[in-house]
């Protein structure tokens, strides 16, 4: 029977500009991680869609490859890809929506300490708000691949502009399959 | 104490209900998440799950739930939302297809359900693949607008009106975060 152990759990104070966990234990077989958030992000369209990125092991590489699946206007879902030194292509709620709503996401990194592979992540996080105006809620899905054998040691996720707000929880979790 | 715990699981075995009832959901854990293998008297391939939430024991019955989702539909992507409802909605669940075997499957995540500083929220996918006609596979995130503490939750059939079929199972499970 799978068994969760609280790895981290983090509920932000005061802003802060990102979150970060390090020296996780490869003891685990996956970890998931559950996040709360919006940012304090005020300019420009990402008034109500801030982007949030994701780093691994403090890795500044360009070993990161990002695609997902997302809606966010009035047209059928649409897909994107790329690659940079961090994972991209999440976005979280940002002033403009609707207050006292955060973002939820959620995501996977299976096998996470192996040292023969790459690893993937799968994640989901939805911006939601009280309207169907266009770019002002969201809705995706990801894939990342992490292009490294080391193991994952350390996760920091960051608004690429902005901060994270007061009450924003981060919760990871290593999972056991015995 | 086990970092995830089943708070209640009901099986819906005799008859057709038209709603299913989780109360007096504790405050005690970080996150909720509910695993759904439901079926609904609609005479569609698949159909949306009518959720409240309560707070104090009292069903919140204002229009203030939202709702969006994008799904694939056959071979069609596809998505829409809904504003200013007395419930939010979940994705995926099997309607009365003629393949009376035919239960599908929804998780769905309700972070910081006890949280006083933020919404209501709840985020999860589903889906059903029926062999011969209009598969349906969703991403779906849904907020209520108020900051009460969730102790309730009522899951629906389609629209409120609908009823659960014989042989839909409903669990509620609750996540610590330390």
């Amino acid at each position: 029977m799978a068994a969760f152990t609280v790895i981290d759990h983090t509920e932000l104070g005061a802003a802060a500009s990102s979150w970060e966990v390090t020296g996780i234990s490869s003891s685990y077989d996956h970890l998931y991680l559950e996040v709360s958030t919006r940012s304090d992000e005020t300019a420009g369209w990402t008034v109500y869609l801030s982007d949030v990125r994701l780093q691994v092991s403090s890795d500044t590489g360009s070993n990161y490859s990002s695609t997902n699946i997302y809606w966010y206007n009035a047209s059928t879902p649409l897909s994107d890809r790329g690659g940079a030194e961090y994972f991209d292509r999440m976005k979280c709620a940002a002033t403009g929506t609707l207050a006292d709503t955060f973002t939820p996401m959620t995501m996977w990194i299976p096998n996470y300490a192996n040292t023969t592979g790459f690893k993937q992540i799968v994640g989901q996080q939805s911006v939601e708000n009280n309207s169907t105006t266009d770019y002002r809620y969201y809705m995706g899905l990801n894939a990342f691949l992490w292009q490294s054998t080391a193991a994952v040691t350390a996760l920091k996720l960051y608004p690429s502009t902005s901060d994270f707000v007061q009450y924003s929880t981060f919760t990871l979790y290593g999972v056991t399959g015995a | 104490m086990a970092v995830i715990e089943a708070i209640q699981t009901t099986y819906v075995e005799t008859f057709d209900v038209a709603s299913v009832t989780f109360s007096s959901i504790p405050a005690t854990y970080e996150h909720l998440q509910l695993r759904i293998c439901p079926r609904a008297d609609q005479a569609y391939g698949s159909v949306e799950l009518s959720v409240q939430v309560g707070v104090g024991g009292v069903i919140q019955t204002g229009t203030d739930y939202y709702s969006h989702w994008m799904a694939g539909y056959n071979t069609t992507p596809t998505a829409g939302g809904g504003t200013a409802r007395d419930y939010f909605k979940l994705q995926g669940a099997s309607g009365d297809h003629p393949d009376r075997a035919q239960y599908s499957g929804i998780v769905a995540d309700i972070l910081d359900y006890a949280n006083p500083n933020k919404n209501t929220t709840i985020m999860g996918v589903g889906g059903t693949a029926h062999g011969t006609a209009t598969p349906f596979v969703a991403a779906f995130s849904g907020l209520w607008d108020g900051t009460g503490a969730i102790d309730t939750l009522k899951i629906h059939g389609w629209h409120l009106t609908g009823d659960l079929l014989r042989g839909t199972e409903i669990s509620l499970y609750g996540l610590n975060s330390a």
